[in-house]
């Protein structure tokens, strides 16, 4: 080979290299991250950024560094639909999101048309459970938390009479975890609902809201909104002294509800799928690693949101094809997460142990805490 | 290997010297001036965000002195000011006033909050405890402290707040931070200079992009500054997805929250990057130019290098008129002048050289033949040939050289050539000269002799050229010729006496009969049968001497060309012995002592003849006409010849090696003799002690030459007054056994063959004959076969018997080799003894190397041919087909 066959060699072996080295994975993020309701966005958004530098250390996806593009769809459905087709355009492999239950319906139909695959870390309508679709989760759909709560409730307060807040504006998500609940109920004999369904889009006064509450006089209070909703509602209840066990579903379980609930938040109960003091390694140190870079504890949509991104990491490094994402999950079925394994049904839904005192968590001192620990500590 | 062009390493030196000083310099002015520029924009852009931080923070103070007034009325001792209305009323104007601010909130110790404008009922009396804000309280700041950022739950979008005390109250104004973001906005420098502010967690609370804060985007992990005050470094440069950027921090102290300043490096170090551009620049056109002039020096310095080739090159081409070289560096002059130098001497041997050449020439011409080289082919290709060969041959040189027209080897006489190869294999054989006579075909058609002595050239082990020189002695073969005839006349002239009296006698004896039966018819006696039958008898007797005598000029006279063949010199010798009896004066009595045996030469039997003959007459001479008085004539001739082998002494006076079977012919008389001195002369031409004309003086150099062709050699041993005595020998063909007297005929017998069959071939019938019966007597069956075809087809017939064959190798219509390679494809395991005048020559090594059982040199060694032959045939098996 002559100099300056040599020469010409080398550019193109620098350029090939040089080009192999650069093309990241791209991974698209669908969520409301702005406005009313971006709590739960900017949560998942930072689960999920944490999960991309935490992988990209550690060789990224077949030696390659993983890209996010991030979609911001104001928990809007036609906005989140939107997302899904210019994320396919850009070439996403898999897409993190949507994040509430109604954007996930209107993603999935277009996930469903271009064939690629949404991991949402929070949508737990029951109404994409058990589809043959390319919408998968994390958390479990609404029918698990739904059981626990319902026998929680049962088992603390045996209730005449539940008051039920429901947010109009995630109502995929919030009726369907209201009619799912309303069923659960219903297997314990007769006990009477009292829905007092709003819209947080439209100007609201919780005061009337929680004034219309007295009337009824319920045994307790649940509450299917999200945590800024969730945390005025106390509020109000507190300045009402309305001294009744209030439970949450898991939308409000965020770090705004602790802010702004303040000790009117104290005493509030939710389930979730994980357990809030896991001493799991992994999951100690996803917490620190969280902490040190926002300064806040994570929450369940940090991390499932850091989790969907592991489960698309391992997926992606068997076969690094976006039309084969979904039928490597089914075949492989069980995944790393940050507390054991996320194993999925062939349709996408994570399957997890039976409930435990430990997923049980409450409000306590300005924290969420495992209701199991309490007890212990009590003890 | 490739070789460096000198103008190509200077223009390489000089770019290296230059680049060198170039990056030398260019590193002083990095590390002085550079540096610097760097520093100077390091600390423009840290002062720009610290001028605009305290811009923010005076701006703050602005916005606060609103809230610091609310503070008074809130811990005023006069209870007007405690009014709720009127604080409100306050709060309501502050917020009119101030855009900055959405809301205004004051709670009271137990964190509830007791005054909010604007004004909403439902929030009056909530726990604000469980705010980010609120637990901001407790750390100490200086006032007003601005909060972490947090979600203002009307608007659902980020927002921080102003923080002061007042007494057991705090007054909090939540900021609008789109608002903050309008300022931060304005803050511009050039094209990509912009500013953000993060709280003290990282998150961005006021950026050109509005969406980075509402998005609560967080820069903690930027691993950039350190904006824990009181740390020294505030700018740095860092990597980002849009390229290098440099970033200036400055610590707004009352919440930590941070402001940052970001320029692009491209835009931020303009001026440095002009400068290294212009540097660069000017680095690169200073190569191009120090690459155009280096050319140029580079050049101009080897052009008297160039020169100086070109008068190389003139010179070897032969021009030797050396241009003027101008004067250039001091080391090109001297080589300048030292190739003049070496010019002149060129000169001066090419001119002693052509010199040499045309002496070399003028004497090749002038010499009588034709000096040559040729290569050892088969056709002898002559790559040199001096312009003799002309004479020699009538054709050129360039006719000859590389076989233009017609190969040397073409012009050899057929019956020569064989001669001349292997006269020339033996010379490279034995790394030898060779002396060879032979004729050629001149152009002309006429028939030359030529004499040829070369020598083979050796490249290694490899004969590759064969040099000599040829000379035509076709003249001298003609006076040869002449003194033979010379010496036949000399011989018949001295024998013609003799003879004419034997003739006169005999004519006489058939005169005198018919005379007498003449007179007696005359007288008319009577004639009895008895008588008729006498005379009868006598005429025939005379007319058979007269036949004889004849016979014997005719032998003599007889103008034969000289054949070498396989002659028994036993036949020779008593030929001349016959003639000699009946020849020469009957004072002188015949005595012989001829060996009974065979005594195989090769020769010419005429010129031996003469030779022998001559030596005859001599001694005749010595014991009668060299007597003082005829009274004295008479002697004793003794004729001899026996197979011998040579002694010591013999062998270092001829310069053969001792032990060489020869034949050895011997004259002995008992004249008159030779004295020592003439002894010396004996053979010289011309010289005689013949007086009164009876010798030409040829006959002894005659004799020594004829002998000499015939490899062979004259002695004289003689004694004045006593006799002489004249040997000749010649090399013996056929050893014999009877020379070796250490082992005796029964010897042979007991140690010989029982009826074993062997075939012999041959193409010389003499050799064969011989041998066969010299086999035979020693208890072998021999079967012969004259050539190799024949030999194949007797060894194919009678396969069953012969358990051993002895070949000649050089044979006509089918060689040694070839016949041998025939029989065994016959019988593998034939037992091949190879015979050859050549040592062991490659065609000899081959055919041993393909199985051949042994190698017999001519002339065979008997010994060593019967020791061959109980080493094989013990160990050859009876063959069964």
């Amino acid at each position: 080979m002559g100099k300056k066959e040599t020469w010409i060699f080398l550019l193109g072996l620098t350029l090939f290299v040089a080009g192999c080295q650069k093309a990241p994975v791209k991974i698209g993020f669908i969520g409301c991250i702005t406005g009313k309701g971006s709590d739960l966005g900017i949560s998942a958004k930072n689960g999920a950024f944490l999960a991309r530098d935490y992988l990209n250390e550690r060789g990224g996806i077949r030696g390659r560094n993983i890209e996010i593009l991030v979609k911001d769809d104001r928990m809007d459905p036609e906005q989140s639909r939107r997302a899904v087709e210019e994320l396919e355009q850009e070439h996403a492999y898999a897409i993190i999101g949507p994040l509430t239950s109604n954007t996930a319906v209107a993603s999935t139909e277009e996930a469903d048309k271009r064939e690629i695959l949404l991991m949402s870390p929070s949508a737990t309508t029951d109404e994409l459970t058990g589809l043959d679709d390319w919408f998968f989760r994390i958390q479990p759909p609404n029918s698990y938390e739904t059981r626990n709560i319902a026998q929680f409730i049962i088992d603390t307060v045996r209730p005449k009479k539940v008051a039920v807040f429901i947010d109009l504006s995630n109502s995929n998500y919030t009726l369907d975890w209201y009619h799912v609940f309303k069923e659960d109920m219903s297997l314990h004999g007769h006990i009477r609902l009292i829905p007092m369904e709003y819209d947080s889009r439209e100007e609201i006064s919780y005061y009337s809201m929680v004034r219309g509450l007295l009337i009824e006089k319920p045994d307790c209070v649940l509450l299917i909104v999200n945590g800024l909703d969730a945390a005025l509602i106390c509020q109000q209840m507190d300045k009402m002294k309305i001294a009744i066990p209030v439970f949450s579903s898991i939308w409000a379980k965020t770090t705004e509800f602790i802010n702004h609930a303040g000790k009117a938040g104290e005493g509030v109960f939710f389930f979730q799928h994980y357990e809030e003091e896991s001493r799991d390694p992994f999951y100690l140190e996803f917490k620190d690693l969280y902490l040190s870079r926002y300064g806040v504890l994570p929450d369940y949509a940090a991390k499932s949101a850091f989790e969907a991104l592991l489960v698309l990491k391992e997926a992606l490094s068997e076969d690094l094809n976006r039309k084969r994402v979904k039928a490597v999950i089914r075949e492989k079925k069980r995944f790393r997460a940050l507390q054991g394994d996320i194993l999925f049904s062939p349709q996408g839904d994570p399957l997890y142990d039976e409930p435990s005192p430990k997923k049980l968590v409450v409000v306590h001192e300005g924290r969420f805490v495992a209701v199991g620990a309490l007890e212990s500590e009590d003890k | 290997m490739k070789t460096n062009s000198f103008q190509k390493v200077l223009l390489r030196y000089f770019l290296m010297a230059g680049v060198i000083s170039i990056l030398f310099i260019l590193s002083v002015v990095y590390f002085s001036v550079i540096k610097n520029i760097r520093q100077d924009v390091f600390e423009k852009n840290t002062l720009i965000a610290d001028m605009a931080q305290r811009e923010l923070l005076r701006y703050f103070e602005e916005v606060s002195l609103p809230l610091f007034l609310l503070k008074e009325f809130i811990i005023s001792e006069d209870p007007a000011m405690h009014d709720k209305k009127t604080v409100e009323q306050v709060m309501d104007i502050i917020l009119s006033q101030e855009r900055l601010l959405q809301r205004v909130v004051i709670i009271n110790s137990k964190k509830r909050i007791i005054h909010i404008a604007p004004f909403d009922a439902d929030l009056i009396g909530t726990d604000m405890s469980g705010h980010a804000y609120v637990r901001f309280l407790s750390e100490e700041w200086e006032e007003p402290r601005l909060s972490d950022t947090f979600i203002f739950g009307k608007t659902g979008n980020p927002a921080a707040a102003l923080i002061l005390t007042a007494g057991d109250k705090d007054i909090i104004a939540y900021i609008d931070l789109g608002y903050l973001n309008e300022i931060v906005q304005t803050i511009v420098i050039g094209e990509t200079g912009m500013a953000f502010v993060t709280d003290r967690h990282g998150a961005v609370i006021a950026h050109p992009d509005t969406k980075i804060v509402q998005q609560k985007t967080n820069i903690r992990d930027l691993n950039v500054l350190k904006t824990t005050p009181g740390v020294a470094e505030k700018t740095a440069l860092i990597k980002t997805e849009e390229g290098r950027k440099i970033v200036s921090a400055s610590f707004l102290e009352p919440g930590g929250w941070t402001f940052y300043f970001v320029q692009s490096s491209k835009e931020a170090f303009a001026d440095l990057y002009r400068a290294v551009y212009s540097f660069l620049i000017g680095l690169i056109i200073f190569v191009l130019l120090a690459i155009v002039f280096g050319r140029y020096f580079a050049k101009k310095s080897i052009q008297p290098l160039i020169q100086l080739n070109r008068t190389a090159q003139t010179v070897a081409e032969g021009e030797y008129s050396q241009p003027h070289l101008p004067d250039s560096y001091k080391e090109i002059n001297e080589l300048g002048d030292s190739i003049s130098r070496m010019v002149e001497a060129v000169l001066s041997r090419e001119t002693a050289l052509v010199e040499n050449e045309r002496i070399l020439s003028t004497l090749l011409s002038n010499l009588p033949g034709a000096a040559y080289r040729c290569v050892n082919d088969g056709n002898w290709t002559m790559v040199f040939l001096s312009d003799g060969v002309k004479d020699l041959t009538g054709y050129a040189p360039d006719q000859i050289l590389q076989n233009k027209e017609i190969p040397y080897s073409e012009l050899i006489h057929e019956e020569d050539r064989r001669k001349v190869y292997s006269a020339i294999q033996k010379a490279i054989s034995e790394k030898d000269f060779f002396e060879i006579v032979y004729r050629i075909y001149h152009k002309d058609g006429s028939l030359r002799w030529l004499w040829e002595k070369g020598q083979p050239i050796f490249d290694h082990e490899d004969a590759r050229f064969i040099e000599g020189f040829i000379t035509d002695i076709s003249e001298l073969k003609q006076k040869e010729r002449q003194i033979q005839d010379i010496q036949k006349l000399e011989i018949l002239g001295e024998l013609a006496g003799g003879l004419a009296h034997d003739f006169n006698n005999v004519l006489s004896g058939i005169s005198g009969t018919l005379s007498l039966m003449k007179l007696k018819k005359e007288k008319s006696l009577p004639l009895t049968e008895e008588e008729i039958g006498k005379y009868i008898k006598t005429i025939d007797h005379s007319i058979e001497r007269a036949s004889s005598i004849v016979q014997e000029l005719l032998t003599l006279s007889m103008q034969k060309e000289p054949v070498k063949e396989k002659i028994d010199f036993k036949n020779v010798m008593e030929n001349i012995l016959h003639i000699c009896e009946n020849t020469l004066d009957k004072s002188i009595e015949m005595e012989a002592k001829i060996y009974p045996g065979p005594v195989i030469i090769e020769g010419d039997k005429a010129q031996l003849e003469q030779v022998l003959l001559n030596l005859c007459i001599n001694a005749s001479h010595a014991m009668t006409l060299m007597r003082e008085h005829p009274d004295e004539f008479g002697g004793q001739m003794t004729l001899s010849l026996e197979p011998v082998h040579l002694d010591a002494d013999t062998a270092s006076r001829s310069g053969f090696s001792p032990g060489e079977p020869m034949a050895c012919a011997t004259v002995a008389d008992t004249g008159v003799g030779i004295d020592d001195e003439d002894l010396t002369h004996i053979f010289e031409p011309f010289f005689t002690l013949k007086k009164k004309y009876r010798g030409t003086g040829l006959g002894l150099a005659m004799a020594e030459s004829i002998i000499k062709r015939h490899n062979g050699f004259l002695t004289v041993d003689s004694k004045k007054g006593k006799g002489s005595c004249f040997s000749l020998y010649l090399p013996l063909l056929v050893d014999h056994p009877d020379v070796r007297t250490a082992k005796s005929q029964e010897y042979y017998q007991k140690n010989g063959g029982h009826g074993e069959v062997i075939l012999l071939v041959d193409d010389e019938t003499i050799i064969r004959e011989t041998l066969k019966e010299i086999i035979e007597i020693h208890g072998y069956v021999v079967l012969t076969a004259s050539d190799g075809e024949e030999a194949v087809e007797v060894y194919k017939k009678e396969r069953s018997r012969i358990r051993l064959v002895i070949m000649d190798m050089l044979m006509p219509r089918l060689s040694g080799e070839e016949a041998f390679l025939k029989m065994k494809a016959v019988n593998p395991t034939v037992k091949v003894l190879l015979a050859s005048g050549f040592k062991r020559d490659e065609r000899i090594l081959r055919t041993l190397e393909q199985g051949a059982a042994g190698f017999l040199q001519k002339p065979i060694d008997l010994n060593i041919l019967f020791e061959m032959i109980r080493k094989i045939l013990p160990s050859s098996k009876k063959q069964s087909f």
